[in-house]
């Protein structure tokens, strides 16, 4: 039998080679079942919007919402390490308030120096939602980082006209720890 | 198609996928179980689940084997026993340890032998799922052919 039988039958050979654990099929399925499911009634979703938007209001949303962790670590490079897909939480709706009510902070960790003074946010997005940097994260991290990813695009006016300059990115996902921003693109 | 029914296709391919990058058999489970969550929890539908959850499960272990600070198996105990060993007049093919070859390999090789083999893709859709230029991926793929041979080679030598 030559390498080239060989690889030919080679997906035949692993399946009878490799023995898959007899409770693989039930755990996953018990671990789907566990899983936190989201209320399917849009009401529901209403009540707790319109209690989300009252909490905001009252100043206690950014105490509440989870603390940006990886704030005090340096902005990692892409190549250097993508989140922990296994860290991620899943996206869900009250995400974007939460995530503006502590944008500040973010943003000041991460910008620092006056230049970047009155900065404007110019989108916050899910990353998926993002044609190409939904792409980049998918491309360097895989699709389950970047289905809890979100894109922050900032625009810092005392740096016009250079295009480059004046525009960032971040990178965040939310994680079992808090807010991590994982990249800087500009 | 059901969640459930996705489950029952791909789980013991991914699984062995898994097993393959990482040599460890509970690292393995974990991180076909965390490729399911998340193909659960994507908030976009999925045209071929089981690719995109091949390319979930690769990151996953690339992921381990980065946060770990490893590339190469580091848990030989990790791995199992073959199930009933070959009769010992089987032809001399029949009684290579296909898998325990590849986990010899380099992570590089072993991959593209995996997804080009196992998961039989193109050597195109490989590169592009790889992120390597397919020119590149054809000149790495026949080194891991190579490698491969040579210790298939020293394997029988060995017996």
């Amino acid at each position: 039998m030559t390498t080239e039988d060989l690889l030919r039958d080679l997906a035949a050979r692993i399946d009878a080679e490799v023995p898959v654990p007899p409770g693989l099929r039930a755990r996953i399925e018990g671990a789907l079942a566990a899983r936190p499911r989201r209320p399917r009634r849009a009401w529901v979703w209403a009540a707790l919007s319109a209690a989300a938007a009252l909490v905001a209001a009252a100043g206690l949303y950014a105490a509440l919402a989870p603390e940006p962790k990886a704030l005090a670590n340096e902005v990692r490079s892409l190549g250097a390490a993508c989140p922990d897909p296994a860290s991620l939480l899943p996206p869900d709706e009250g995400d974007e308030a939460r995530l503006r009510a502590v944008l500040d902070r973010i943003v000041a960790a991460h910008y620092q120096g006056s230049e970047y003074a009155g900065y404007e946010v110019t989108k916050l997005s899910p990353a998926p939602e993002t044609m190409v940097y939904g792409d980049m994260v998918a491309n360097f991290c895989g699709e389950a980082v970047e289905a809890s990813t979100w894109v922050l695009q900032l625009h810092f006016p005392a740096l016009e006209p250079s295009a480059s300059l004046s525009q960032g990115q971040l990178f965040v996902t939310k994680t079992k720890d808090g807010w991590d921003v994982w990249f800087r693109y500009h | 198609m059901t969640v459930e029914e996705v489950v029952a296709r791909h789980a013991d391919r991914l699984y062995r996928i898994a097993y393959l990058y990482l040599h460890d058999s509970m690292g393995a489970e974990d991180v076909v179980q965390e490729a399911f969550l998340a193909f659960v929890r994507t908030p976009r539908p999925v045209a071929e689940p089981g690719r995109w959850l091949a390319r979930v499960v690769r990151n996953l272990c690339l992921n381990r084997l980065r946060r770990d600070r490893r590339e190469e198996p580091a848990d030989p105990e990790g791995w199992p026993a073959p199930a009933s060993g070959p009769p010992p007049d089987e032809a001399v093919g029949r009684r290579l340890d296909v898998s325990g070859a590849l986990l010899r390999l380099p992570l590089a090789y072993r991959e593209l032998l995996l997804w080009r083999y196992y998961l039989d893709l193109p050597v195109a859709e490989l590169a592009r799922e790889l992120g390597i230029r397919p020119d590149a991926a054809r000149q790495r793929l026949a080194r891991a052919r190579q490698a491969l041979a040579a210790l298939l080679t020293e394997e029988v030598v060995e017996r």
